[in-house]
């Protein structure tokens, strides 16, 4: 039901900020699409790391649907639904596979824990997709059955386990991060977002991020963009987005700087910050770096 | 070799024809606010004044070395410089490092867009009823900026000879 919820607002979101947009609706399909095939860009930047997440992603989708003790049970349930299942093997290695994926994943985030700011609900996810495999392959080879309190009470472990990680689906999403020490502001994500997700605002002299989590479809544009590789894509567990179908949240600001002449905001401090880094390593000087550009243009045409 | 479009700020009437004009062509749409050309209206000391302005096409340029994507490059027929809409992440960095104020990110694009001076014939100069605007070769510049600036001390110096003559001092800017 939970999943039907964020299926149907989801598509709602996506079809309500259509008038406002430049993209049209076939382009967000074909990213989406795009971001599902693997091979895209996202394989050269970081081949290992891309390829185990894929293999986790495919065989944590496939292994619960057509293993076969699984597909016994659908036929034997009212519905009597039937499809071929998996050979034994397949299922094995598979399960094996996401459990490797899922100690490497583990480790990663122990091992980078300050630069991926790893919180206790990131363990806690990869926890709770690890246990129902770990159970069922426990469950299917009989290794721990010498043990009494396993043989009788594994069954129900699995099962629950494997409910809650049912549950814990509706509330995961996969969220947009800016991360605050290299995000300079630039608004390259907002641009090239395919589904206007992301929007900013300049108000005063901030300029606010804002990010609707219905709207998001994962393509990791913004992340592929991003000229200073400060977007991220994280998963994060939420009960309190669940009921934010059409609110935006305020996920960054930043300062902007104001034209010395007239006092109009121009752009993001932090930006004309790095502007300045790269002219000045270039032997190049501005004398006109915090004029607006219509007061540049005045300038420099009159005079 | 390369090519410029001299402004001659004094010339301009502010009728907004380039604007027009450049818009339509580029951007198949009459819209001044996407046009790469802009006229620039400023009021010093009560008088009105209007100030074209777009690509200089400087030869340091700072657009193309700022740029995170390296989108910006020379034209290699033209000299102009282009920005290639595939590789340009519309991160308005160019328009920050620009003294001109030239290219900016288009809204309804999300691209940087700049002056292309229309492939060697630029629509801009073709429509500009008052000749504030012309097309000459980079090295000719100077010879002609040096002939214009010349005719308006010779202007200037008549007009001052007039003035005398009637004892009566020219209003308006400063024209020497």
């Amino acid at each position: 039901m939970g999943i039907g919820w964020r299926i149907f607002f989801f598509i709602v979101s996506i079809f309500r900020s259509r008038t406002l947009s430049r993209h049209s609706i076939w382009h967000r399909f074909f990213t989406l699409v795009g971001a599902l095939v693997p091979f895209h860009r996202a394989i050269p930047q970081k081949p290992v790391y891309a390829t185990i997440r894929y293999a986790f992603h495919a065989c944590m989708l496939i292994v619960p649907i057509w293993f076969s003790g699984h597909v016994y049970l659908w036929e034997e349930s009212r519905f009597e639904w039937y499809w071929t299942p998996l050979s034994d093997v397949w299922a094995d290695w598979m399960t094996l596979s996401v459990l490797a994926a899922g100690a490497f994943f583990f480790a990663r985030r122990i091992i980078l824990k300050n630069r991926l700011k790893a919180g206790i609900s990131d363990f806690l996810l990869i926890l709770i997709t690890g246990l129902p495999f770990l159970t069922g392959y426990f469950l299917t080879h009989g290794t721990l059955d010498s043990i009494p309190f396993f043989e009788n009470y594994l069954w129900h472990m699995h099962v629950i386990i494997g409910e809650i990680m049912l549950v814990m689906i509706v509330f995961l999403f996969c969220r947009t991060r800016l991360i605050k020490e290299t995000c300079v502001g630039c608004a390259a994500c907002v641009e090239n977002c395919p589904t206007e997700t992301l929007e900013y605002y300049d108000h005063d002299t901030f300029r606010y991020f804002k990010y609707s989590h219905y709207q998001c479809i994962c393509c990791g544009s913004c992340v592929t963009v991003c000229p200073e590789n400060a977007a991220t894509l994280s998963h994060v567990i939420s009960l309190k987005n669940f009921f934010r179908m059409f609110s935006k949240d305020v996920i960054r600001n930043v300062e902007l700087a104001t034209c010395e002449r007239c006092g109009i905001t121009i752009a993001p401090k932090s930006q004309m910050g790095k502007l300045e880094g790269i002219l000045s390593a270039n032997d190049v000087e501005m004398a006109l770096l915090n004029c607006c550009t219509r007061c540049r243009k005045l300038i420099t045409q009159l005079h | 070799m390369s090519y410029v479009i001299i402004i001659n700020a004094d010339k301009c009437s502010g009728c907004q024809m380039c604007e027009v004009a450049c818009s339509l062509r580029n951007m198949k749409e009459c819209n001044p606010e996407r046009s790469r050309i802009r006229v620039v209206k400023s009021q010093l000391d009560g008088q009105l004044e209007f100030v074209p302005s777009t690509c200089m096409q400087c030869e340091t340029a700072m657009c193309e070395l700022v740029c995170p994507a390296n989108a910006i490059s020379r034209d290699t027929e033209t000299g102009a410089r282009v920005i290639s809409e595939k590789k340009c992440i519309g991160c308005s960095s160019c328009s920050f490092a620009c003294p001109f104020g030239a290219c900016f990110v288009d809204r309804g694009l999300g691209k940087s867009i700049v002056c292309s001076q229309c492939d060697g014939d630029p629509t801009c100069v073709k429509v500009c009823p008052s000749g504030a605007l012309s097309y000459a070769r980079a090295d000719q510049v100077n010879i002609t900026l040096k002939r214009g600036a010349a005719q308006r001390l010779i202007s200037a110096r008549e007009m001052m000879r007039e003035a005398v003559e009637t004892s009566e001092l020219p209003e308006g800017r400063d024209n020497c």
